[in-house]
């Protein structure tokens, strides 16, 4: 059924304009990813606030081609230069970069472009098949379950974010949860912690902390670190030979799922989907050893895992309005600003939206695929425009797309004091992905905390009660203090009579 | 950066997180309570249990530098002096007052002027390429980049 609505959606949207829009916008998206300090985060937060006045259809699909096309682009930077175009494609580096020394840049590129159409292609299925079942399900969620599934996000989003620190991914969510309290409450109208400044009377807008946060320190890192790149210009053919995608076919299936799977878990994101599946790659493969050093299956595992991941993001956007990864918290907060309302709502007020969004995703999907193929050269001298040049004009863009979100000079001004926070947040090991998805997700925590209490008199016990709130206060308590000694020893005494038991009957 | 000087980069933010998240707490309390929707729905109640995680975690993280010695922060002259001869720091510091510089500017000044300025001296200071095709970029940049959204996307441009 699905995959007939998704039939009906693509027939709907073939239009010229349609296609030149999404060629065009992919091939943006190809360029933002490609350029190191571009992320496809930024780019998405960029194409936002410009396409705000735009039709909301005509803006959603060039979000989505600039998400496909950018997480796709940052290979190419990662296969020439060694630097990864966006951080998704770190893993893509290992074996992309001595495949290019070796003189097999071209095979690099067309098979990392090839496994990210398939990638895609997997992350598309599992949009169309899980996100309206996902969504179904999210119907019975009250008050007290999206107030614990907004909470786990966060959590998660921290725990992930900033794997080696994870305190430091919480105190970055609960700061964006806090930030969006700032302003006039929902409730009682109160204006929060404005301090008399009028302007924030609205609070803060999600655009200018987005393009501060992420647009501004990238620039910022980017004019301190100056340049330091050598391009291998040198490619021939690029169209991939048949027998390498069938010989990697296990391979290929194998990444997209680990892709789409870590990309419905929020804010993971693709940086972890693509070096869980080199690492399975690397597991399974009967040549271990290449890995590392040039090796066609860990390109092909990590470039199929972050494209299928971006597939996997969108599960959870559309149907519990909690993003899979940071592109995605902005693409969430895009179709927010285009008066759309994902998560369980949007089954009932525009049910075949799922699949119109799938039809985008897949138009997206095939245009990265043609001009990844087809526009290779014209592409790499892109790569060597320097960063002097390019990032004041980034800014530009920067300033323009937060000004022309509602016309304030004061929004430039948040953006950069979001800037400025941002940069020694980053040095210091603090992730923008889950300020972001506080950010986004603070104002649900805030109106179903009060809302359920409300409804309850006070009481916090139905918080408590029904099966899915168990589950996801489990779920923040595992994210929160799973690492801990003391759950650690409780989980080992809680399986010891199972291991007992397995022993026994292996013995 | 290396542990010893994230332990002391934790000493200082936790000492921030902690004094804010107190102020903040503060100001929660001193919300008005809106007593006939209940103690619990008053606007002070998420952001005061937010701001005490926040509290918590600050705790944490001090705890933690501490036993990491991260409190054994020495301000020496030497150390000033590196910091002022850095070239990264000489770099952020040149291009983040270029960004307020230009963004004091804005509306006070017409767009392409301000903007080709502004890229014009950016790539003057960070050595992108000579000057007069500096002098061509930052024109070009500037009056396309208006061109683009102000009279084809009809975008509000400060």
């Amino acid at each position: 059924m699905g995959i007939i609505n998704l039939f009906t959606e693509i027939v709907k949207l073939f239009n010229p304009l349609n296609l030149i829009t999404v060629l065009l916008a992919v091939q943006l998206g190809i360029i933002f990813g490609m350029l190191p300090g571009l992320t496809a985060t930024m780019g998405i937060a960029l194409l936002t606030s410009l396409t705000f006045r735009w039709e909301t259809g005509n803006a959603i699909i060039i979000l989505i081609a600039i998400y496909v096309g950018a997480i796709y682009g940052g290979s190419r930077s990662a296969i020439l230069i060694n630097i990864p175009g966006t951080p998704a494609n770190a893993a893509t580096c290992l074996d992309g970069f001595p495949l290019a020394k070796s003189g097999k840049g071209a095979q690099a590129i067309g098979l990392a472009t090839m496994s990210s159409f398939l990638g895609s292609s997997i992350g598309l299925l599992a949009l169309v098949l899980f996100a309206p079942i996902l969504g179904r399900m999210a119907l019975d969620f009250k008050s007290f379950e999206l107030f614990w599934l907004t909470l786990f996000g966060v959590a998660i989003c921290g725990n992930l974010t900033a794997p080696t620190d994870p305190i430091k991914g919480w105190i970055a969510g609960i700061a964006g949860i806090l930030l969006s309290f700032v302003g006039m409450e929902a409730i009682q109208g109160y204006p929060r912690f404005t301090f008399g400044i009028l302007e924030l009377n609205a609070g803060f807008s999600i655009i200018p902390v987005l393009v501060g946060t992420y647009g501004l320190v990238e620039i910022l890192d980017n004019l301190t670190k100056g340049d330091i790149k050598t391009v291998i210009m040198s490619v021939g053919r690029v169209i991939p030979y048949f027998k390498d995608i069938i010989k990697n076919g296990v391979n290929i299936v194998r990444s997209g799922v680990i892709g789409v799977f870590i990309g419905i878990i929020p804010g993971v994101g693709e940086i972890i989907a693509s070096y869980v599946a080199y690492d399975f790659a690397k597991r399974s493969s009967k040549h271990p050893e290449k890995f590392g050093k040039g090796s066609v299956e860990g390109l092909i595992a990590s470039e199929t895992g972050n494209n299928a991941c971006v597939g996997g993001a969108l599960v959870p956007v559309l149907s519990l309005a909690i993003p899979g990864s940071p592109p995605a918290a902005v693409l969430l907060a895009a179709l927010w600003l285009h008066g759309l309302r994902p998560g369980p709502l949007l089954q009932i007020e525009n049910p075949n939206y799922i699949f119109e969004f799938s039809a985008m995703f897949f138009y997206a999907s095939l245009a990265m695929l043609i001009i990844g193929l087809l526009i290779v050269k014209p592409l790499l001298k892109i790569l060597l425009i320097k960063n002097s040049i390019l990032m004041p004009t980034i800014f530009l863009l920067c300033t323009i797309g937060t000004f022309a979100i509602n016309g304030r000079l004061f929004d430039i001004w948040v953006m950069i004091i979001f800037g400025i926070i941002g940069y020694p947040m980053r040095k210091f090991g603090y992730p923008s992905a889950p300020l972001v998805l506080g950010l986004i997700l603070g104002p649900m925590i805030d109106e179903n905390l009060r809302r359920g209490l409300i409804l309850t008199n006070g009481n916090f016990l139905p918080f408590f009660k029904s099966t899915i709130s168990i589950i996801l206060v489990v779920a923040v308590f595992l994210t929160l203090f799973g690492k801990t000694r003391v759950v650690k020893s409780a989980f080992r005494l809680l399986f010891q009579p199972i291991r007992y038991v397995a022993k026994l009957i292996k013995n | 950066m290396n542990n010893k000087k994230m332990a002391k980069a934790d000493f200082i933010c936790s000492i921030i997180i902690i004094v804010f998240s107190l102020f903040m707490i503060y100001n929660c309390i001193i919300m008005p309570k809106y007593e006939e929707w209940g103690l619990y729905a008053t606007p002070g109640m998420p952001p005061f249990i937010f701001f005490s995680i926040l509290l918590i975690m600050g705790i944490i993280l001090l705890r933690r530098s501490v036993f990491l010695r991260g409190y054994k922060i020495q301000i020496k002259k030497d150390h000033l002096l590196r910091l002022y001869h850095s070239v990264a720091v000489r770099r952020f510091a040149v291009a983040l007052s270029l960004v307020i510089f230009y963004s004091f500017l804005l509306g006070k000044i017409h767009f392409v002027i301000i903007s080709a300025v502004y890229i014009f001296t950016n790539i003057y200071i960070f050595k992108g390429t000579i000057w007069w095709i500096n002098f061509i970029i930052s024109i070009a940049t500037s009056f396309a980049i208006w061109l683009l959204f102000k009279v084809i996307f009809l975008v509000p441009l400060p």
